[in-house]
């Protein structure tokens, strides 16, 4: 994965599918995540409204749903970032390079956004 | 449906566009390990394209948005002078020199007087084709524009006299609970219109003139906050509908004087 190039240096293995996992899951849930909820949460809305569910269930669930996977993308991305610093990924190295390769800056990215979200929503409860 | 369609195709559109050429940008970057310096003149170029690319997208988009409200605005203004709409605006304090007076002849029977001194209000006055005149408030503070759909109205209701037996009856068994307070000019009923699905509502407060054979309906319109089915217009909550309510009652007094019938004229202006 990482060519001739050990970025794990002394670092045990099980730390390398950490990375791995928080790096591919990331990349595969934030987008899925972010376009299905939506969908589903508008989705269930508009059903809900449009059967005249009183109780809106399917809303509740969607909500449910949104949570749980915001929960996961919040600790994926944190150990994402987390082995990201500890294995210095994007340092430049002496050549003008980085260790990074394509799929970490997108999962950089996604964490970046993830972060964001997270700290524009607690600005808005605060406020 | 189409503009529907198009409001909401249009910035899917643009984010979609908005997202590739980030994507784009983002690959070109990481191949140059976060460093534009290690870009050549090709890839320069095409990084600076697909980053400039979406800044152009968004300010062509808001230009037009921008147009249009500004389209949106001056055909209200031609409303105004044309006087197809006609708006009242009322100081803050109250003060009395500043009261509008609305003269209107809702049926061919006797005509009524308005007086409003609503604080902070824009009031306006339309006729709808069934020929009941409605004086509408402006729906909100945060709305600065004024729209037709009124958040409190008084109606005007052309109805024939039926025996208050009756009428009662008809209240009890549609809406179940209602007020009744006899006053010099005529009967108050006051009741709660709620709509069982998505708990919208009205107050509806009728006076039944006595001797006449119309009505002054003051109705109150309120909607629930999880009421999406009407995006477009305000939602509100039933303490905001009811203080409102308790506002504009409070400062509403019935005159009968006599004017020209069908003509709506206000007094003061």
């Amino acid at each position: 994965m990482f060519g001739d190039k050990n970025i794990m240096g002394g670092v045990l293995e099980y730390n390398l599918v950490v990375y791995k996992f928080s790096k591919i899951s990331l990349l595969i849930l934030y987008p899925v995540i972010s376009l299905l909820l939506p969908i589903l949460f508008f989705g269930t809305l508009f059903f809900s409204i449009s059967n005249a569910d009183k109780e809106y269930a399917g809303v509740s669930i969607a909500i449910l749903v949104s949570t749980i996977a915001s929960l996961i993308l919040i600790i994926l991305a944190s150990v994402y970032a987390f082995q990201a610093y500890k294995t210095k990924l994007f340092a430049l190295q002496p050549d003008g390079t980085r260790l990074a390769r394509v799929s970490d800056y997108f999962a950089a990215a996604f964490a970046t956004f993830i972060f964001g979200n997270l700290i524009s929503n607690l600005l808005k409860l605060i406020s | 449906m189409t503009g529907i369609i198009l409001a909401l195709l249009i910035p899917l559109i643009l984010l979609l566009v908005i997202v590739i050429c980030g994507v784009i940008c983002l690959i070109i970057f990481a191949r140059a390990h976060g460093n534009i310096k290690n870009l050549d003149k090709k890839q320069k170029r095409w990084f600076l394209f697909f980053g400039l690319f979406p800044v152009l997208l968004i300010v062509i988009f808001f230009s037009l948005i921008v147009l249009s409200t500004s389209q949106s605005k001056k055909e209200l203004r031609a409303d105004i002078e044309s006087g197809e709409l006609i708006v009242y605006t009322v100081s803050p304090i109250k003060d009395p020199s500043k009261t509008r007076e609305i003269n209107v002849s809702a049926t061919s029977s006797t005509p009524v007087a308005l007086k409003f001194d609503i604080f902070d209000e824009n009031l306006y006055i339309e006729r709808d084709k069934y020929g009941t005149v409605k004086v509408l408030t402006k729906e909100f503070e945060e709305f600065k524009h004024i729209t037709k759909n009124g958040l409190a109205s008084v109606f005007f209701s052309e109805r024939v006299d039926i025996k208050e037996s009756v009428y009662e009856r008809h209240l009890k068994d549609e809406y179940g609970e209602f007020k009744k307070q006899v006053t010099a000019i005529g009967t108050l009923y006051e009741y709660e219109d709620i709509n069982s699905i998505d708990e919208s509502g009205s107050f509806v407060w009728i006076m039944k003139f006595a001797n006449r054979d119309d009505n002054l309906l003051i109705r109150v319109d309120y909607r629930s906050i999880n009421d999406q089915s009407i995006k477009r217009s305000p939602v509100i909550s039933r303490e905001y509908a009811k203080s409102l309510y308790d506002l504009m009652t409070s400062s509403i007094e019935l005159h009968f004087i006599k004017s020209v019938p069908g003509v709506i004229t206000p007094v003061n202006e």
